[in-house]
């Protein structure tokens, strides 16, 4: 019973709007009153693949979203394993203040930045792009790995010592492999973030870092259907193309025979 | 006098203004086990964890072999632990986790040949490729001193690695591991809150209480002999009478009625808890009215028409009554 409800939801909510995307990215614009007519398209992906800029917004908006996600996870890890495994004074207030960024709203610290971001020369370009997206991801990471270290424990850690394994080993071959389901979390909340970011990569990026929403939401104002189907198709597969990327980096890293791995002598 | 082959000198731990213990001085020849019996909250842990640098002391020393190590790294410490929980990493099989210290000082190959061995020669080998999850607790906890004991530490910590055992386990782990530490004659510390297990597995036995080491010595010898109240309480079956004097629980009687109470005695209130009966003895449980403490006397007469919560007394002969030896505090 439950389970058929589940079932029931999950394709009346989720697989349905997926098909009809699909469906609707290969079929003509279909006006309210129209007499029901089905006709195969392929103009919403051609002109979404001839619009030059494309391909270089792609690989712009992976290049991001994947520096993105590496600056969190390292930041995130160290700040989480700090916030959870350690006793300091004043720790409660300094995880407060991690959380901060997510209250201010991110256009005030958009404008904020970007003078220091001009001053700096990294204004109209993707690094300075990068730092921005820092803002509204951070505190997410921190508070996922956070929970995932305070998941571990510090037993194992202090086990893997007594074992003589120094510290890099025991978080590549302990730590990592055990925080794999935080670090997943966290790696596809700050993919889906940084990827969705028009306002913050706007100003910044003044213009000249061109990335996927760049392109997609002028097309929102068109009534072009079609080609906004075939959009956004692409635009949900992309994170899940850059959670698969992240997945197999961590492979070759944990993997148990792998290159690092094989014995030292 | 031969120089031990681990020894503390002064150890001291504190945090901030509480003194967690001090000047912890102990000594251990090769191949020998010590017990480090204690009540629970007395920094019995916390000693074992400077001991192996995952926190250091606040003063004093640590040897072995004539070398002071409390400098050094964890990673650089000739030193081996095994904690409460076998602390198995889930993710690995149980060769794996066996093996996980020995691939730094040989490759992965001859690591796992040698985990194989091993794992064979203690008869484990059946859990070879299994993940820790499979595993009963007694059996993890097996698989976690072996994972300590193969990288051949010079000296071995072990930290109540029972008490997460239920009581058969307990027993039967127990004598398994006296044997192997004796096999590999491996030099150890081993820390507990239960006197048992301190006889069981001791060469010889520490008293922890107070945060000092209030007696060490042979375990029969420190039984019979306790040399302060803290040592007689916690170690000893031994009431403590005042500060001098104590009598061991087995020359203790009960009276229900002051008459009965023979001549030249020495008594005290009591109140009357119960009666239990083991390995063929009975054992009376009573209470002192003046101290509140508990104490467990063997008694052969049968007192089943005692109410549970009635007064009487307990008394001890005056001969029977004796010192505390503070002399030999170390024997």
């Amino acid at each position: 019973m439950k389970r058929s409800l589940f079932y029931s939801l999950a394709i009346l909510f989720f697989l349905f709007p997926a098909i009809l995307l699909g469906l609707k990215s290969v079929t003509p614009i279909w006006r309210w009153g129209e007499p029901l007519s089905f006709n195969w398209t392929l103009r919403g992906w051609t002109s979404f693949w001839m619009d030059d800029r494309i391909l270089h917004a792609l690989w712009l908006s992976l290049l991001i979203a994947l520096t993105v996600t590496l600056i969190n996870l390292a930041v995130g890890m160290m700040a989480g394993k700090a916030l959870s495994h350690s006793s300091f004074k004043g720790k409660s207030m300094l995880e407060t203040l991690l959380l901060l960024p997510l209250f201010v709203p991110a256009m005030a610290a958009a404008i904020g930045l970007h003078i220091t971001m001009i001053r700096l020369g990294l204004a109209n370009h993707w690094t300075g792009v990068v730092i921005v997206h820092l803002v509204p991801t951070i505190p997410y990471t921190i508070k996922i790995m956070k929970a995932g270290y305070d998941r571990l424990g510090s037993d194992l850690i202090d086990q893997s010592r007594m074992l003589k394994a120094g510290p890099f080993r025991t978080f590549r071959e302990i730590e990592l492999p055990l925080l794999l389901p935080s670090v997943r979390s966290a790696v596809f909340l700050v993919v889906t973030i940084s990827m969705s970011q028009y306002v913050l990569t706007a100003i910044i990026g003044g213009g000249s870092v061109i990335t996927l929403p760049i392109i997609y939401y002028p097309f929102l104002q068109s009534v072009d259907d079609t080609v906004m189907a075939a959009f956004s198709i692409v635009f949900a597969i992309l994170p899940v193309f850059a959670v698969l990327i992240i997945e197999l980096i961590s492979r070759f890293f944990i993997t148990k025979n792998s290159f690092f791995n094989r014995g030292a002598v | 006098m031969k120089e031990a082959y681990f020894s503390l000198e002064g150890a001291a731990k504190t945090y901030g203004s509480k003194t967690i213990f001090q000047s912890i001085n102990l000594s251990l020849n090769e191949g020998e086990i010590l017990s480090i019996v204690g009540p629970s909250g007395t920094g019995k842990s916390t000693l074992l964890r400077c001991i192996a640098g995952l926190e250091s002391f606040s003063s004093g020393h640590a040897n072995l072999q004539g070398k002071q190590f409390d400098g050094y790294k964890v990673q650089d410490r000739p030193v081996g632990m095994v904690f409460q929980q076998p602390l198995l990493f889930p993710h690995l099989t149980v060769l794996e986790n066996v093996i996980y210290g020995l691939k730094l000082t040989m490759s992965h190959r001859s690591a796992k040949a040698e985990g194989i061995t091993y794992l064979k020669s203690v008869g484990l080998d059946e859990y070879l490729n299994e993940y820790p999850h499979s595993l009963s607790g007694g059996q993890q906890q097996r698989i976690a001193l072996i994972r300590a004991l193969i990288v051949k530490p010079k000296l071995l910590l072990l930290d109540e690695p029972f008490s997460s055992l239920d009581p058969d386990r307990r027993r039967e782990l127990r004598d398994w591991v006296r044997m192997l530490l004796k096999e590999e004659r491996m030099t150890a510390l081993f820390v507990t809150h239960d006197r048992e297990e301190s006889m069981l597995l001791g060469d010889k036995v520490a008293i922890l209480a107070e945060g000092k080491i209030q007696q060490t010595g042979d375990p029969k010898h420190v039984y019979e002999n306790p040399v302060n109240e803290y040592a007689a309480r916690h170690y000893a079956d031994a009431i403590v009478l005042n500060e001098t004097i104590y009598a061991l629980n087995h020359d203790v009687k009960w009276s229900t009625s002051h008459e009965t109470i023979p001549e030249d005695t020495i008594s005290l209130k009591a109140e009357w808890i119960n009666q239990t009966y083991q390995y063929g003895e009975s054992y009376a449980h009573v209470k002192l009215v003046e101290t509140n403490r508990r104490c467990i006397i063997p008694e052969k007469g049968h007192f089943s028409y005692v109410k549970p919560g009635s007064r009487g007394f307990i008394w001890v002969k005056q001969r029977d009554v004796r010192l505390f030896d503070k002399e030999q505090v170390n024997e």
